[in-house]
Order: C-alpha cells, then sequence, then structure tokens
C-alpha cells in the first residue's frame, strides 16, 4: 500500500516536472535604459523594485487572421524588457484550436521617464 | 506642483533583501512635468520635499530620502517616514556664464543632477555629450545621492570614490524659504552665486563643510541636487588573469606597477616602461589558499566608436532561490561550503583571459540579483593589505566556514571627513555572499565579522568600514576607532548645519547605533565664524 502511494507520488512529481519544463518564458531586454522603479515591488531576481505591467489574455482569431499585436501605450519613453513565457497548456490550446487560441502571457518594464 | 503618492506600509526593505525593517510611510515622489522649464521643475520638486519636512515636523515624525535602497546596512531606512525618490531624475548642463570668477572647471564637464538619477541614467547622458563619469562602484543601479552619501567606490586606483567627483551640493535642511542651501568648497569654488539663486538657495563656500556633507549619511538633510565634474569619454580596456598570490600582492601592498614582477604584455611600452592600470581587483576563494589569484585590470584608452560590444548578447540566470537554499543547508552543514564556492566559481569569478573594451558604463553594466546578499567592506591601507588579508583568511577558515568569497578592490584617498576610503590608497578587503543564520554549528555573521574587527584591531591594523555595508555597526566606540577625532568634525559641520530640530527629524536608527546622531550645541572654537556666516547667509 505505502509503495503505492510512494509511486503516485513519483508520478504526480514527475508529471509537474514535465509540465513545468514545457513551460518556458524568455526576457528581451534592453542594454540601454534604466528601468521604471517600484519601490513597492520586492521580490528576488530580475523584477525586484521595478514597475511590472503583466498583460495576460486569450486572442481569439477568426479564420481569415493569421497573427495578431499588441500594442502598448504605457511605455511612453520604451521598453526596458519584455517578457514572453508560454505554457504547456498555451501549446495545447494553440495546437486543439489549429492558432485560433493564442494565450499572451506578457510582462512588460518600462523606461524610467526623463525629465528633459 | 511635484506629485506625491502615499503609501501607509507596515516595513520595507533594502535592494538586497537584509531587513525587513518596520516603516510606517512611504512617500513617492515625481517631478511635474506640465512645468516646462528645467530649472523651475528643479525648484518644484525641492518646495514638494520641503512640503513633506513640514508635515513630518508638525507630526513630530523623523524623515530620510532614499534612492534605489542598495545599501545593505540600514543606513537608509527610516522607521517613521521615507521618500522614495528615484523618479526625480532631472539632468542640466552647466553654462560658461553660470561659472564661479575663481573657477578651476571647464563648464563643458559640470552638469547638475538632481538626486534620483541612477549612475546608469548619468552615464548613458553623459554619453550622448560625449562625457563620461570618472569612476563608478561595481554596478550602477545606487542613485547619485545615495552612491555619495555612503562613499560608493570602484577600483579607481588613482581617481576616488564617486563623491570624489562632486564639486557642489544642494541641501534641503527644512521647511523654509531659507533652507536649501548650495555648498560647494572655498578651496575650489565651481558655480557662481547667480547659479544657486537660480536654483533658490543660500551658498555656503566652505571646504570643512563641503567635505563633512559629501558623506552625509543622509543626515545633513536630503540632497537634492549634485554638481558632478565629469571627463571626456574614454574606453576601458579589461583583462581577467590569474597571478600568483606573492605577485598579486607585492603590487597591492604598492600600487607600483612599474617594478612589479607581473607584467601584461599588451600594455608595456617599447620602451620596456608599462602602463598604469584605471583599475586593479583580486577575487580570492578563502578557502583554496594555495590557489592564483583571479585579477581583473582595466586600462583607459582613447575612445573610439567601432568597438566591439562588451555586454554579452545572452545572460543566462541561476534559478533564484539557489543561493538561498545552498545557504540554509550550509549552515547546518558548514564543512561542505568550501566545495559549494568551487562549484559556484564561474557565477562569483570572472572569465580569466576574457578581454573585454567598452566604456565605463558598459564595463560596469547591469548586475543581476538572484538571492539575497551580504556584503562588508573593510578599507586598510594598502601597506597593510597583505597582513589583513591572511589575518581575515586564517578567521574566515578557524572561526567559519562561511559562504562568502573575498575580493581587493584599490581607492585614492577621498577628502570627505567620514570617507571610509581615507588612506592614501585605500584596499578595500570585501566579503561577499549569501546571508545565513547563525547557529550552534556556525558562526553568525555579525560575529565573525566582529571577531575580523578585533583581530585588525589586536594587530595594529587601522581599518575603516563600507558605510552601505553589513558590519558590527554596534561595536564599542566603533567610529572613534574607525576615524579617531574626524566624526567629532563631522558632528560639528552638522550641528552647525542644522537646528536641533532638523538633526533630529534627519536622524535614524543607523546614526543611534554608530553614535553619530549627537548633536552639539558647544562646537570647536575655530568653526565659530563658520556657523555665524551660515546663519547670517541668505537667499
Amino acid at each position: 500500500m505505502a509503495y503505492n502511494k510512494l509511486t503516485y507520488r513519483l508520478c504526480v512529481l514527475s508529471l509537474l516536472v514535465l509540465l513545468q519544463a514545457c513551460s518556458y518564458s524568455v526576457i528581451v531586454s534592453n542594454k540601454n535604459g534604466v528601468p521604471q522603479p517600484d519601490p513597492l515591488r520586492q521580490e528576488l531576481g530580475f523584477y525586484n523594485t521595478k514597475k511590472v505591467r503583466d498583460v495576460k489574455f486569450i486572442n481569439h482569431l477568426s479564420l481569415l487572421q493569421e497573427s495578431a499585436r499588441v500594442v502598448d501605450s504605457t511605455c511612453t519613453e520604451g521598453f526596458h524588457s519584455i517578457e514572453y513565457k508560454i505554457t504547456f497548456g498555451d501549446m495545447l490550446r494553440n495546437t486543439f484550436t489549429f492558432g485560433k487560441r493564442k494565450a499572451v502571457r506578457v510582462r512588460i518594464v518600462c523606461i524610467k521617464p526623463s525629465n528633459q | 506642483m511635484a506629485h506625491t503618492t502615499t503609501h501607509h506600509i507596515t516595513e520595507w526593505n533594502n535592494y538586497h533583501f537584509n531587513g525587513p525593517y518596520p516603516t510606517k510611510c512611504l512617500f513617492n515622489i515625481d517631478t511635474d512635468r506640465n512645468i516646462v522649464s528645467l530649472i523651475d521643475r528643479f525648484n518644484d520638486s525641492a518646495s514638494g520635499i520641503q512640503a513633506l519636512i513640514k508635515d513630518s515636523l508638525a507630526n513630530n515624525e523623523r524623515f530620510r530620502a532614499y534612492g534605489s535602497a542598495w545599501s545593505l546596512s540600514n543606513v537608509a531606512h527610516q522607521s517613521d517616514r521615507m521618500l522614495f525618490n528615484a523618479s526625480l531624475n532631472i539632468r542640466l548642463e552647466v553654462k560658461d556664464s553660470q561659472l564661479h570668477p575663481a573657477k578651476s572647471y571647464l563648464s563643458e564637464n559640470l552638469f547638475l543632477f538632481q538626486c534620483g538619477n541612477t549612475i546608469k541614467e548619468i552615464s548613458e547622458f553623459l554619453q550622448k555629450k560625449g562625457k563620461s563619469l570618472k569612476t563608478c562602484g561595481a554596478s550602477n543601479g545606487q542613485t547619485i545621492a545615495g552612491a555619495i552619501s555612503t562613499g560608493v567606490h570602484g577600483s579607481s586606483i588613482d581617481v576616488g570614490s564617486v563623491q570624489d567627483c562632486v564639486v557642489g551640493l544642494q541641501l534641503i535642511i527644512g521647511p523654509g524659504a531659507n533652507d536649501l542651501i548650495y555648498i560647494e568648497r572655498e578651496s575650489r569654488p565651481a558655480l557662481a552665486d547667480e547659479f544657486a539663486r537660480r536654483i533658490k538657495s543660500r551658498v555656503i563656500r566652505s571646504d570643512a563643510l563641503f567635505n563633512a556633507a559629501l558623506v552625509s549619511l543622509g543626515a545633513f538633510g536630503v540632497i537634492h541636487g549634485v554638481v558632478l565634474e565629469a571627463e571626456d569619454i574614454y574606453l576601458l580596456k579589461r583583462y581577467v588573469k590569474k597571478i600568483s598570490k606573492a605577485d598579486a600582492l607585492q603590487i597591492a601592498a604598492t600600487m607600483d606597477f612599474t617594478n612589479a614582477r607581473f607584467k601584461l604584455p599588451d600594455e608595456v611600452l617599447r620602451d620596456g616602461t608599462v602602463n598604469r592600470p584605471f583599475h586593479y581587483k583580486l577575487y580570492i576563494n578563502p578557502y583554496n589558499a594555495s590557489e592564483d589569484f583571479v585579477t581583473e585590470i582595466i586600462y583607459k584608452k582613447p575612445y573610439r566608436t567601432n568597438y566591439p560590444n562588451p555586454v554579452p548578447f545572452v545572460q543566462n540566470a541561476i534559478f533564484k532561490d539557489i543561493p538561498t537554499w545552498v545557504s540554509a543547508f550550509a549552515a547546518k552543514h558548514k564543512r561542505i561550503i568550501p566545495k559549494i564556492l568551487d562549484a559556484l566559481r564561474s557565477e562569483a569569478f570572472p572569465k580569466v583571459d576574457e578581454v573585454i573594451e567598452g566604456t565605463l558604463g558598459e564595463i560596469f553594466w547591469d548586475t543581476s540579483q538572484s538571492s539575497a546578499a551580504f556584503g562588508c567592506g573593510f578599507g586598510i591601507d594598502i601597506a597593510d593589505s597583505p597582513k589583513a588579508l591572511d589575518l581575515f583568511i586564517d578567521l574566515m577558515n578557524d572561526k567559519g566556514p562561511i559562504p562568502g568569497i573575498l575580493s581587493m578592490r584599490f581607492v585614492k584617498a577621498s577628502e570627505a571627513t567620514l570617507g571610509f576610503t581615507r588612506f592614501p590608497t585605500t584596499c578595500i578587503l570585501e566579503v561577499d555572499g549569501v546571508p545565513w543564520k547563525g547557529n550552534q554549528n556556525m558562526i553568525s555573521l555579525d560575529d565573525f565579522l566582529t571577531d575580523v574587527i578585533k583581530t585588525f584591531r589586536d594587530n595594529g591594523i587601522g581599518f575603516t568600514l563600507h558605510w552601505g555595508k553589513n558590519a558590527p555597526w554596534s561595536f564599542p566606540n566603533l567610529v572613534d576607532l574607525m576615524y579617531g577625532n574626524a566624526d567629532d568634525q563631522w558632528k560639528d559641520m552638522r550641528s552647525i548645519l542644522l537646528s536641533k530640530e532638523m538633526a533630529d527629524l534627519f536622524s535614524n536608527d543607523f546614526l543611534n547605533t554608530v553614535r553619530l546622531a549627537d548633536y552639539r550645541v558647544n562646537i570647536a572654537p575655530n568653526f565659530v565664524a563658520l556657523r555665524d556666516a551660515i546663519a547670517a547667509s541668505v537667499v
């Protein structure tokens, strides 16, 4: 009985690791410019003290539409970084809808506004 | 009017997660971009800060401004009210007509930066003007006001620290119309009185006051404007080599590159003389003393445009929790620490035999942070550096191991009264790593650093400590031990400049701990005339 429980847990754990490995993100960042700061955002890693805007939605395309463009109007002086993330579920959704339902998960950091 | 957002919070942390510290209120201030004139916008920001100071006074609350929260000590923290000023990033060029008649500076090299400009912003701004900062720290995220207040340094052996490039300061010392002051050295004035009037400031020219206010620890009021001297843009050529301990320390103890055993063939001239580096830094694994030192040597070169981009196109980052987990594990099984450090050496040390070239801002580009961090920097005379290093390594092995690596940087003396780079050439012996909780198996960081202080003291090694880094700041008479009488002059200057009420408003726990918050009613007789002159000055 205990053996079965352990096997079950290991299977679930393996599945979770597999699913985690199936999703990934890439950060494209600007060599120049300083990120817009946010004194209240304190987290380990790249986004520490940066002002972050998360864009998350499912985009529906019609039969005649091929691709979509997300137009951001918040960064008045350009992007400091953009992270695009794709999860395992997003890939499945895209596959089984023949590319007509695309999940968009983007994390945007703007360049800190200057005073010129 | 400058925009201020008020956040009622319960705790605050610094960038490197050395807190949290209990805090009541955080103000986030931004300039009013509807004001077209930059000088008017600059003055409006100062008025906004003064309004916050006035309100703090009325509510009997202390007040402290901060920028990037880069300091690892709690020097930037204030438990009552904190002002986040990173959005105040106005930059102004100085015109010839705005220079002081007795100036020794070129107007093209002088710029007024508002407090919230970061080192990176300043570097990018200056580059567009064909100029560069003279030096910076190893990273670029500090705001200019924070960097100079704590004595941020690189390893520029003949330049000094960031505060040594400052020629003028605008301070906000209270809520009144007469509480904006512009100070500079009497011996090296930079800007005309008319310029100070444009920023609505009283002018005070005093070497003693200026040098005290340079490294002010936030205690001389809010630093609102900083006049920096830049220089023509240049490139830095960075070599990373492995050098034997003996050869590396021969240079460390003397900064004599001409007669050093180690020479870089590319930097030896036809006549056999050698170029003098701009920067010299040693990386040391304390748990393998026989290993050669990874050494970073940087030379200044004329600027040209056709050099390869020194910033890697792809930068991989380790899992952000790994250092924290490793540290927690190491705290229970400390014997594995040397092995862990060995395994992480590629993350901690630069790549050997790599040569890159870039501007100051590119060579000391963005740093990544994947965990909480500790760092401690001891300033010592270079002549003592080999002995101090041996003592430090012995302690790390005897009392530790602790999860940190060592480095040595070298900086010319600062004129700042409490600049911790106070030796003719100061070696900064640093330990950096991931914090851990002390337990019965493993000494705490505070206890370890206390042992270092006692060992240096007992061995006659004069030292100072980086104000913005971790240290056992409550060590008895620490500041007297480090600075002799210099802290008395610093306190005198602060008491001359500020009223008792304002001195208290700008104090914090850090100042109380190191006993620099004392207000002096009776100042040294030689400063009485200066006090009277300051009291009599008007805008």
